[in-house]
Order: structure tokens, then sequence, then C-alpha cells
């Protein structure tokens, strides 16, 4: 099966004054189409940065990045513009929805972004709000709606461009947990439905709901399920080459 | 994103804070209200003055004692040389520019018709005044040559006296005029002008043969004047220079006349009233300034407080192209919302400048440059908060709290 994109030997640091942050080290993952992928790691691993880097939002240091037939790392502003609109659907641990618009007006801004007519974004939102139960809120506000209402009008607005990848930090981060079931079993569906995701969580168990699991740990990446190496720092932040060859992320 | 879908946006982002745009507007509203009143004042000197000179022509010429030698030091004024009918013949025998020239002779007297009495302009002239000074009869005869020699006892009195003691124009002809219990009969009336003509109007003064005011009224204080009228603008230099010239030698002190022409006092009115009006503009600009500001600075809060809606703008894929239209023609609908609330208000306002002296004439023009002005401060002031937000970072911008 084709890859869908490809990261390899991604590096990024954020500089502080004379400091310098090393994030993501060498990072190398590829995922397929179809896939559903969490991405398993401790606060401050590195998770969203590298999220941030996938979703098109921020550029790496080195490395390279291809989607599908597109070398991201050379993308200039206006094709990563297009590449947020045409190919990922975010979907945000806050929801990020713009609060003075009705839950319509949040799900069909990506299309009337794209150009498209009121006409025919109402329609298509319509559809994708039937998608994740909620078309008897269509026209409510952010602030009349609960925190699990809001994620699902959040992933409507991300479901209603048909993107290649549907991108999730911590979806149900805000959320008590029998409505971060419900969130989860929603993910389940969209992908049956054939939907690629990529999430990003810290709970083991919100993970074990995915096909695969990939660790980060101080800004490494592994498959190796070990909680020894993820979560206990005495063990050192840095796993040996060895074990990373032989865990076949790239 | 298209611009309907834009304005759409921005519309629902104004409702939601109509109190923030009333505020951001109010220096756009107040600027708007100056415009529309400064250009209204400004037409309204300019109107005054094009009433005072009427429709002259700029080709007219006066020749005016110079007051200011008549009263000043010890001149005696039955002593100051007097405009004669030798002088005037001078005149219009050496000056081969001028189309005609009279004397005439601005006085005033009690004077009674219909039964009531009071003090009115009377203007003694010749017949060519008709032309001269451009006053077209309206009904009855004009004054002749053949009044001129008898010295008749007829008038021509403006509309508006004819209106105020006879009702119409009709009644009047015909009817008395007592002026020093002298009877004179009314045989013809002016058209209405509705302006002033040297600082007096034709429309409520009394017009007699001259040589009937010369030997009737006249007093050894008055002092004839003349108007004339060059054959063509062209010569009204020439005509001015060489009436000078002739007052210098048949008079022994040719400067107790000064002879001047209408298009240059109506330059220099016009001139003072055009400096005036630069400085009500500035002024206006200046309100301007100061409401950009304003709404620069609310611009400024308000890319701040929506920092995080334009990550998120940007995490959907707006590009910086969809920001910055986005921000820039939200500025300008605030300020076109200020120049429409302005512009409506000084509409209210205009009527009340009644109550002063101030003279107005309101303008299409005034109300049309005062909403370009707002348009034009809100793209000005609008555009550099616009520019900031569409050059965010998108990651900085979604993750700014
Ligand atoms: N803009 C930034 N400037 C400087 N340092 C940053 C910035 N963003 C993140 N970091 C640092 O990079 C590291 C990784 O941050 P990141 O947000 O990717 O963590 P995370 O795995 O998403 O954590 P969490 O689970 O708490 O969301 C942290 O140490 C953080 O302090
Ligand atoms: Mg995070």
């Amino acid at each position: 099966m084709q890859n869908l994109f490809t990261l390899q030997g991604v590096n990024k640091s954020y500089h502080m004054g004379q400091e310098q942050l090393h994030v993501l080290k060498d990072v190398c993952l590829e995922v397929r189409r179809g896939e559903y992928l969490t991405i398993l790691g401790p606060s401050g691993s590195g998770k969203s940065t590298l999220m941030n880097i996938i979703g098109c939002m921020d550029n790496l240091d080195t490395g390279s990045y291809q989607f599908e037939d597109i070398a991201v790392h050379k993308c200039n502003d206006n094709e990563l513009t297009w590449l947020r609109n045409k190919k990922i659907g975010f979907i945000f641990q806050k929801y990020h929805l713009i609060p003075q618009y009705s839950a319509l007006q949040n799900v069909i801004m990506p299309l009337l972004l794209r150009g498209m007519s009121r006409a025919q974004a109402t329609r298509e939102a319509q559809q994708s709000i039937d998608l994740v139960g909620l078309s008897d809120r269509m026209s409510h506000k952010p602030n009349e709606l609960s925190g699990g209402q809001q994620q699902r009008v959040a992933i409507a607005r991300a479901l209603v461009t048909q993107p290649a990848l549907l991108l999730a930090d911590e979806p149900t981060g805000a959320l008590d947990s029998a409505t971060g079931k419900e969130i989860l079993a929603l993910f389940r569906r969209l992908n049956d439905a054939g939907n690629t995701i990529v999430m990003i969580s810290h709970d083991a168990n919100v993970a074990a709901q995915s096909h695969r699991i990939i660790h980060i740990n101080d800004g490494w990446l592994s498959d190796e399920n070990s909680d020894i190496q993820t979560y206990n720092p005495r063990h050192g932040s840095q796993p040996d080459t060895a074990s990373q060859k032989t865990m076949g992320i790239c | 994103m298209n611009l309907i879908e834009t304005l759409r946006v921005i519309w629902i982002n104004l409702m939601q804070n109509k109190f923030k745009v009333m505020l951001t507007s109010l220096g756009i509203i107040v600027g708007a209200v100056t415009i529309v009143m400064v250009i209204a004042i400004g037409k309204g000197g300019e109107d005054e003055i094009a009433g005072q000179f009427g429709d002259l022509s700029a080709a007219t010429v006066y020749v005016n004692p110079d007051y200011s030698k008549a009263f000043l030091g010890n001149t005696d004024i039955t002593q100051f040389p007097k405009l004669t009918e030798e002088i005037e013949g001078q005149i219009r025998e050496e000056n081969p520019f001028l189309k005609s020239i009279m004397r005439v002779m601005y006085t005033g007297d009690e004077v009674t018709m219909n039964g009531e009495s009071n003090f009115v302009n009377i203007t003694g002239v010749f017949p060519e005044y008709e032309e001269i000074s451009n006053l077209p009869l309206a009904l009855g005869d004009n004054i002749t040559q053949d009044d001129i020699d008898n010295k008749s006892r007829v008038a021509v009195i403006g509309d508006k006296l004819a209106t105020q003691y006879f009702g119409t124009a009709e009644n009047a002809i015909g009817k008395a005029v007592k002026i020093r219990n002298q009877t004179y009969t009314i045989v013809g009336v002016l058209e209405r002008k509705g302006d002033a003509i040297q600082g007096m109007s034709a429309d409520d003064t009394v017009f007699l043969p001259y040589s009937t005011v010369e030997e009737r009224l006249m007093s050894d204080f008055d002092l004839p004047q003349m108007v004339g009228l060059a054959k063509d603008i062209a010569y009204v230099d020439k005509a001015v220079e060489r009436i000078q010239s002739t007052l210098n030698y048949v008079l022994d002190d040719g400067s107790t006349y000064t002879v001047e022409d209408a298009g240059s006092r109506i330059e220099a009115a016009t001139e003072s009233a055009h400096t005036m009006n630069m400085l009500l503009v500035s002024v206006a600009v200046i309100v301007f300034i100061v409401g950009g500001i304003g709404i620069m600075n609310v611009l400024f809060v308000s890319v701040k407080e929506r920092t995080k809606e334009i990550g998120i703008l940007k995490a959907l894929g707006s590009s910086k192209r969809d920001i910055m239209a986005q921000f820039l023609l939200e500025s300008i609908m605030i300020s076109l919302f200020g120049g429409g609330v302005g512009v409506l208000l000084s509409i209210l306002l205009m009527p009340l400048m009644q109550y002063t002296d101030i003279p107005v004439s309101p303008t299409m023009g005034g109300k049309l440059l005062a909403l370009f002005f707002s348009v034009f401060t809100g793209t000005l002031f609008g555009f550099y908060p616009a520019y900031k937000a569409s050059r965010l970072k998108p990651i900085d911008a979604l993750s700014y709290e």
C-alpha cells in the first residue's frame, strides 16, 4: 500500500534567547492510507510539535516531509495554506471553534475558504454534521453547546473537506471519560469508513483504540511498547540505535 | 474566500460587537459631520459672495469716491469734487474700451407707498442701468431718456417693494410713491433678483431718473458714483486705466476717486473665501486623522483579541490574502458606517445653523467627500493592523492565550 506521508530525519528546535531546546530528534515516520495511528507520549515529549509539522502549521529545521507527491519541507506559505485547506482536517484538544459563528458557519468555513458557493458548502456541511449526530444543533453557537458537542462540531469541520488525513491532538483531553468514549467510537467509525487518522495522546487507553501506536519520548520516536522506556526517566531518554533500527519505524 | 462570504463573516463579527463598532466609529462620525459642515459653510460663503455680486458681468467697472479721503482730515465733504455730466462725457469720449458708462446716485429717504411709510433705498439712474446692472424689467416701462430730459416724476421699483406694499407687481403699476411730499408714479417693476449689488438689493430699491434725484433729493453731502461696462472682459484693465487717467486731469486730485472692476472685486472676495475654506478643511482633516488613529487602536486590540481566531482560520486554510481582506474590509465597514451616520447626523444638524450668523449651503459633494474620506481613513488606518494579522504565523496565533 502506498504511503500517505513520510517523515525522514526530522529535527526541530526552539530557540529561546541563548538556549536551544531540541524537541524533535531525527524523527522518521511512515503512515499509510487508511491507517489509524496514535502517537503516545508523556507531556512535553514533543507530540504537539510533531503534529504541527505533520499539519503543515510549522516548519521543520532539517529532514524531509513527503505528503503524497508533495515535498512539504520545500513548500512556500501559499502551498502550505493550500495543503492545510485541501489535505488536512484538524481536531484540537480545545475544539478551537470560532465563538461568534454558529455550528453550521464553523463547519462551512473551510469550504468557503476554498471559494465554494454557500449553497453547496451548506449541503456538504449538513452531511458532515449529520455524521457526528448534531443535525438539531446547527444554529447553536459554541457557548450554547456542551464540550462533547463542541468537539463533534470540530470533527464535522475537519471532515467536511474530505481530507486525506484527519489529525487529532488529544481530542478527548478536555472531555469526561464517557463523552471521550463516544468520540473515540466516532473515530473508529470514521476510520472504518476509510479515513486516515493520526491521533495524539498521553493516555494508553485512548491509544489502545487505534491500529498502531508509536511512542514518543523526549523527542525520540519508537514503536516499542515499553512502559519503562517511555515513562521511566532514570532509564535515560535516548534509546540505543540498534533497538531503533529493529523497530522499523522508517 | 469570495467577497460576499467575506462580507457575511464581517457582518457576523460586527453584529457581535455593536457597542465596540459604535465606539470605534465615533471619531469617523465626528469627522464626517465636520467635513459636511465645513464644506457647507465654505459653500455658504461662496454663495454669499456670488449673491453680493449677482450676475454682474466681470466687465463692470465702478468709479467710487475714496471715502477715506473724503472723511479723513479736514476736507469738507461739500468741497469734495463731484462727478458731473461733463466729466461723464469726457470719460465716454476718451475711452474706446467702454461700451457704456453712467452716473448713479445711491441715496435713501422716507418713502410712502399705499399709505405706509418707511426708509427705503433710492437710486438715481440713467436708462442704461438696466443693461449695466443687469436688472431686467418684469412689468411696465423703464426709465427713458425723456424722463431724464424732463426730470419726470416716475419710478421703477424692486419686486420685493411691489409685493410688500401692493401685493403683486401688477397692482403696483400706476400707483403713487410719495417722497418728500412729492408724488411719483410707478411705471415699472423689476424682476426679482434675490441678491445684493454693492451691499443693497435691487429688490427693495426705488429707481428714479438721475436728473430728478439730482434736482429734488440730492444734498451737498451726496456724492454721485459711476458704473459702466467694458466692451469686453479683455478690455477691462485698459478701460479702468483710461478712466483713471481722465479723472487725473479733469480733477485737481484724481486719487479722490477709485476705479475698480467687478472681476477683481469678485476675485478678491472669492480668494478670501477660499482661504477660509482651506482652513476649515484642514480642521476636518485633523479630525479624520484623530478618528483614524482611534480606529487603528481599536483594530490592533481587536487583532490581539482575535489572534486565536486568526490561528484557527489559518489552520483551516485561510490565506494571508483572506485574513488581510477580512480585517481591512472590517475597518472599511466600520468607517463607512461612521461616515454614513455622520452624514445623516449632519443633515439633521444643518437646520440648526440658521440660528447662527454663519451662512451654509449644504451640498451633495460635501456628503460624498465625507463618505470618501471615511472610507479612505478606514483603509489607511486599517491597513497596518490587517497586515499584522495576516503575517501571524499560524502556530503562534493558534497557541496564543
Ligand atoms: N513555541 C515554543 N517555544 C519554545 N519551546 C516550546 C514551544 N512549544 C513547545 N515548546 C517546548 O517543546 C517541548 C515539547 O512541547 P510539545 O507541546 O510538543 O509537548 P507535548 O508532547 O504536546 O506535551 P502535552 O502533552 O503537554 O501537550 C516542551 O518542552 C515545550 O516546552
Ligand atoms: Mg500537546
